[in-house]
This record gives structure tokens, C-alpha cells and sequence, in this order.
């Protein structure tokens, strides 16, 4: 069940992925409308993260394409801001907490201007806002998992875009993180904004989002929570045996074949 | 006296030839240096390797071209090699399987090969301007002259334009590849970036350090700097100044011994500031032994001092002199450990010592009552917030009253209000 949306804020159409030429993320085609806290769940290995690296160009596509804001990503930069997994990235960087956060300033603007007052007071904030300005000046490598993510999400933050797109964002994260985490990202939601989140968690799935994307190696429905979030539905992203889907996609590996004709 | 002698006629810039010399190595070391940084955050330490063992058939391509030992052919000669090597790395490992550490390895070693063999040649060519070319292999201050000091500061003025000009490409790039490339940041950019800097430090660095060692100039510096700052911009400085600081004392001390090559003795002070940098910096492994000790002390003064509130406690008298007998009976542990817990508090002003008894000060007094409050407000934490059952709160306590803070004294009382009792029933003594 794939609902799709008049004027959405992402559309992605056809969107094929594949690794030296083996599909991991088959014909994903569908749209997201504007303002939602979208989920997108499937079970490990389903292509979550490669739908988000996707959609954000940092993989190639093998076909399709994805519109943001009716646009592509290249003319719509400044108003997405990507949150990659926190493993993605070696914490020994020496760096502190605010020049992670401020690295974000410089999505908007050019990287050989300097920051001013205005970007300072910005980064502040987003710090403020995640809880951890009191960590501004920490060296990133002495935080906890939790307050890694949180410093992220402050850079995100600090991004001032209108879309998001988190990957993993709970995984390897303290409750009290989480829950300062679902409060930043529900506040972003009641901005008008419009939220990405991989998520592998069922239970509290439900709570979050309202809309989601269920995921295994193809898009299994998209729509309204409640419309997909059902016995049925999870059943097909679970359960089910894909392995004629994978032997086909080890042939494309092994012949190098074209993933499309033309 | 003759090593002084030395030493100033060398650091005195009298002599024209030691001037080159000197004003070459500090210009490559530190060049190389900051160049460094980007290197190890890069990840790419073993390219640099690559590029020093190819740039040595440029440099036989550039004297073949030109028959003399200019430095501008050696250069370009040794930096188009430099830079054939960077894509030949690339180009193997993305047309075979062949991954890229084996794709460096290739590389280096079939372009050294062909170098050693082509500077065979030139050897054997008759051309008598070819004496000296060998000294790249383990390098050779003394040959700097004039004409090199203006080709090395080209190239460094280009090194300090890039390196601040791209300083926050680098700084996001190198943190944080993807979030870099969805800010449209290029990442060919930064490599390509990388890579000219990797070229343009190591064909300054080699007629110095030689091949071998090349890499070393680049690498060590910067692991160095790391272990002092966690501050990107300072990192690249100190690592700059210690590169610099190497390569002119160990030019001075071969100048001081004739015929002893450059590099290895470069390298010989760089790896000793990289072992006094792993040996005393903050992150390093004596000041952790530093750190043990000081706990150590910190837990036999303040355990002494709680012997003295005990005793007075008992008595009801906080302020008598005691002997060390007495404190002893009261409280089992080593003389030797009493007596240093005795000296310490002493110095610190905590206790005073007349006629072979100890008296608190004032200040002992309530360091004292201090350090009990902790270890009971402690327990009585744990007893209510932690569920933990009053005959196992103590052990805990008898640390944690060592490393409490004030800050975490004032929410401790923030949320127990100020207590009485501990879970014994023993009393929580707060300053009057």
C-alpha cells in the first residue's frame, strides 16, 4: 500500500540502489507530504540507510530519481539537513563540541566566509536546545553514545533547514537522550518541518511518527500510520522470502549487467 | 666548548652556505608539518610513502631532461612523478580487485625500482654534473643552495595560501565526509587538495630527508601534535613547529659530524619529541602514572584526616593533639603510609605538629567534617535513591568522599535537604 501525495515535499520515483551492481533497494517509488515525522522501518539490511544516502546523493543511483521541494537536491542544499548514523565518523577528530555545532552554520553559507555574530548565537542555541551547552568547549571524543547523537542533532539544528533526514538517530543512545532527542524533533514537526527517521524499533515507532515507510529491499507501503501500521503489512516487511529477489540480484553482481537498459 | 663554538657559527647565520641550509630545513620541516595533520586525519599516510619512493624517477627524468642539477626541473620532474603515482594508486584499485593498500604498495615499489634503475644510468652516463644525485636517497642538507631556498619558499607560500584558504573545507571534510558532501561540498576537492599538498611537502622535504625517511617528516610531527591539543587550528601549528624545530636540529647535528646524512638524524629528534609527547603530554603515559599517585596521596591524607573527626567524635573533643600510636590503634595502616598522609596534610596546612602530637587547624577541622559529610551524605543517597542495602553503602562511600565536588554536594542537598543521620545513625556534621 503506497499512498501517494499531491504536492509532496519528497518524491522519490523508481529509486533503484545498488552496490557493485547487486540492488539493494528495488524500485522505490513514493512520495511524503509536508509537515509529517516520517518513520522509515524494515528490518536490518532492508536498505534503510541506503534510501536516506540515496535520496541525500551520497550514493549513486542505479535509475529514478528524487525531488525535494519539487527540486533537485542540488538547487534545494540549504533547506536539508542529514544526520548521518554517529559510528560514521572517527570521535578523536580534534574538534570540540561548538565547532561540530558550527559546522552546520556553514551549510548556508559560503565555507570561506567567517562565521559572525548571528551564526554564533544560532550554534547557542541549537546547543541549548539538545541540552548540552554546558559540554560546548568538551573535546568530542569524552562524550557518551547519547550525547554524541545529541551533538548531530544540534548541527542540524544549527542548520535552520526545513527537512530532515536522521539516520538511526536512537540507536546506541541513553533514555533520557532519547526522550530529549522525540522532544527536539517534535517540536521541529509543530514548525511546519518535515522529518526523516530510520528507525528499527517497533514498539515505539507507533508513538513517534505519523507517517511511515516500511522498507525490505523495496518499498513495502508508505501512508498515514495508521493506514500502515498493521499485522498485515509488517507480516509482508518481516516475513516473506525474498531469495529469488537476492539470486537475481547476484546475477546482475556476478555479469556486471546493466541495472537498466537504457 | 668546541660544540659552542659550533653552534653559534651555525646558528649565526655568518656563513652564506649555512644560512641556505638553515632557512631550507625550517621552510620544509615546516611545511611538511602542517601538511601532516591533513595527511593522518585523512587517513592517507601511506600515499605519502608512495609519492616519496616515485618522485625519484622524476627526479632522474628531470636531470635527464635538463643535464644540470637545477632545482626547478628536479622538482617538476619529481612532483609530475609524485602526482603520476597519486593516480596510479587510484587507477589500480578502481580497475582491479586489487585493494588499495596492495595498490600502493605496487606502486611504490615498481616506480622505486624504475628510478633506482634510471639513476643507474645517469651514473654510468660520464655527465659529471650527475655527483650528488644519490643523496636523495637518504637525504642531504648541505646541498641546499640559494636557487632551492627560492623553489622551496614557492612552494610553501602556495602550501600557506591552500591550507588557510581551505581551512574549513578541510576541517568538515575531514570530520565528517558525508555530512560534507550534503552541504555540496566536493570531496574530489579535498582530494585532490590532499594530494597536491602530499606532492609539493615531499618534493621540498626529500633533497633533506631523503626518500626513505620522507614520510616520516610528515607523519610523526602531526601524530605528535595530537597527543598536546585537541583544537584542529593548534594542531596544525604545533605539528608545523615541531617538524620545523627537528629538521634544523638535526641538520645541525650532522653538520656537526661531516658525512653523517641528514634525514635519520631528523628523524632521530622527531621521534624523540613523539616519545616525550607520548610520555608527558596530558593524554600521555606518565602523566597517568602522575594521576594514579596523586590519588593515591589524596586517599591516604584524607583517610588520616578522617581518623582525627573519628577519634575526636568518640571523645567529643575534635580539637585534641594525638599521637601517631593513637591514630594507629584507631585506624589499621601502614606507618609509612600515616606518616606521608601526616606530611602531606602538614604542608597543606591542615595539621600542626608540636611535640610528637598532632593538632587539626581550622581549616583541618572542616576539611575534615568535609570529607565525612560526603561519605555519609553518600550512603544516605544510596540508601534512598539507589535501593542499596545499609550494610553495602560503605565500601562506595569510601571512595566516592575522595572525588566529590561542591557542585555535587549542593544537589545532594538539593535533594535530600540537609539530612541528620546517615543510614547508621551516625551524624552528618555541616560547617556551623
Amino acid at each position: 500500500m503506497i499512498k501517494q501525495v499531491e504536492n509532496p515535499i519528497v518524491e522519490v520515483h523508481d529509486l533503484t540502489v545498488a552496490y557493485d551492481n547487486k540492488p539493494v533497494l528495488w524500485n522505490a517509488d513514493f512520495s511524503i507530504p509536508k509537515g509529517k515525522m516520517v518513520g522509515i522501518v524494515g528490518p536490518n539490511g532492508a536498505g534503510k540507510s541506503t534510501l536516506l544516502k540515496a535520496i541525500m546523493g551520497l550514493i549513486p543511483k542505479a535509475s529514478g530519481f528524487v525531488k525535494l521541494f519539487n527540486d533537485s537536491l542540488k538547487k534545494v542544499r540549504h533547506k536539508v539537513a542529514y544526520v548521518p548514523q554517529k559510528e560514521s565518523v572517527d570521535w578523536d577528530f580534534p574538534a570540540t563540541v561548538m565547532d561540530v555545532v558550527e559546522m552546520g552554520r556553514y551549510g548556508n553559507k559560503s565555507l570561506f566566509k567567517r562565521l559572525n555574530k548571528k551564526d554564533k548565537k544560532f550554534s547557542i542555541e541549537a546547543l541549548k536546545k539538545v541540552k548540552m551547552l554546558d559540554f560546548a568547549n568538551r573535546h568530542i571524543s569524552e562524550l557518551s553514545g547519547g550525547q554524541q547523537q545529541r551533538v548531530f542533532i544540534a548541527r542540524a539544528l544549527a542548520q535552520e533547514a526545513d527537512l530532515y533526514f536522521m539516520d538511526e538517530p536512537f540507536s546506541g543512545v541513553d533514555m533520557a537522550s532519547e526522550k530529549a532527542i522525540v522532544d527536539i524533533l517534535l517540536e521541529l514537526k509543530k514548525e511546519g518541518k518535515t522529518i526523516f527517521v530510520v528507525h528499527h524499533d517497533l514498539q515505539s515507532a507507533m508513538d513517534y511518527f505519523d507517517w511511515m515507510v516500511l522498507i525490505n529491499k523495496r518499498v513495502v507501503a508508505s501512508g498515514p500510520i495508521k493506514e500502515v501500521f498493521t499485522t498485515d503489512m509488517l507480516q509482508k516487511t518481516y516475513g516473506g522470502n525474498l531469495s529469488l529477489l537476492e539470486q537475481i540480484g547476484q546475477i546482475f553482481k556476478k555479469k556486471q549487467f546493466p541495472i537498466r537498459e537504457v | 666548548m668546541e660544540f659552542w663554538n659550533d653552534f653559534i657559527y651555525f646558528f649565526s647565520f655568518q656563513d652564506a652556505n649555512i644560512t641556505n641550509v638553515l632557512l631550507g630545513t625550517l621552510i620544509l620541516g615546516f611545511t611538511c608539518g602542517i601538511v601532516g595533520i591533513l595527511v593522518v586525519l585523512n587517513k592517507k599516510t601511506l600515499i605519502v610513502d608512495a609519492v616519496s619512493h616515485s618522485i625519484l624517477p622524476g627526479i632522474c627524468l628531470g636531470f635527464m631532461f635538463s643535464g644540470v642539477k637545477n632545482p626547478i626541473y628536479l622538482i617538476s620532474g619529481g612532483m609530475l612523478a609524485g602526482a603520476f603515482a597519486v593516480f596510479l594508486v587510484d587507477w589500480i584499485s578502481k580497475v582491479s580487485r586489487i585493494k588499495k593498500d596492495a595498490s600502493i604498495a605496487i606502486t611504490l615499489s615498481v616506480l622505486f625500482s624504475v628510478g633506482v634503475i634510471m639513476l643507474n644510468i645517469i651514473q654510468h652516463s660520464g655527465n659529471s654534473n650527475q655527483s650528488g644525485l644519490s643523496d636523495f636517497l637518504f637525504g642531504k642538507a648541505a646541498t641546499i643552495i640559494r636557487s632551492d631556498l627560492y623553489v622551496f619558499g614557492a612552494l610553501c607560500a602556495l602550501v600557506l595560501i591552500i591550507i588557510p584558504l581551505f581551512y574549513q573545507h578541510f576541517k568538515i571534510a575531514l570530520f565528517d565526509e558525508g555530512f560534507a558532501k550534503t552541504i555540496g561540498l566536493s570531496e574530489k576537492l579535498i582530494q585532490i587538495l590532499i594530494s597536491a599538498l602530499i606532492i609539493i611537502s615531499t618534493a621540498i622535504g626529500i633533497q633533506t630527508v631523503g626518500i626513505i625517511l620522507m614520510s616520516a617528516l610528515i607523519i610523526t610531527p602531526a601524530s605528535s601534535a595530537f597527543f598536546w591539543t585537541n583544537n584542529f587550528k593548534t594542531s596544525i601549528i604545533l605539528s608545523g613547529f615541531f617538524a620545523a624545530i627537528s629538521s634544523v636540529l638535526g641538520v645541525f647535528i650532522s653538520y656537526l659530524s661531516p658525512n653523517m646524512p641528514t634525514g635519520p638524524w631528523i628523524i632521530v629528534v622527531l621521534s624523540s619529541i613523539a616519545i616525550l609527547s607520548a610520555l608527558f603530554s596530558r593524554k600521555g603515559l606518565l602523566t597517568k602514572q602522575f594521576k594514579a599517585s596523586r590519588n593515591n596521596r589524596k586517599i591516604i591524607s584524607d583517610n588520616v584526616l578522617k581518623t582525627f573527626y573519628k577519634l575526636g567524635e568518640q571523645e567529643n573533643r575534635i580539637d585534641k593533639g594525638r599521637s601517631i600510636r593513637e591514630i594507629q590503634n584507631f585506624h589499621q595502616m601502614a606507618l609509612h603510609e600515616l606518616k606521608k598522609g601526616l606530611k602531606i596534610l602538614k604542608k597543606n596546612g591542615l595539621l600542626l605538629e608540636e611535640e610528637a602530637t598532632w593538632n587539626l587547624t581550622d581549616n583541618g577541622i572542616s576539611e575534615a567534617k568535609r570529607i565525612i559529610r560526603m561519605h555519609r551524605l553518600w550512603e544516605l543517597y544510596m540508601e534512598k535513591f539507589m535501593q542499596i542495602q545499609t550494610d553495602h553503602v560503605h565500601e562506595s562511600a569510601e571512595t566516592i568522599e575522595h572525588i566529590m565536588t561542591l557542585e555535587l554536594e549542593i544537589e545532594l542537598l538539593n535533594k535530600m535537604g540537609k539530612p541528620k543521620n546517615d543510614p547508621h545513625k551516625k551524624n552528618i556534621p555541616y560547617e556551623d
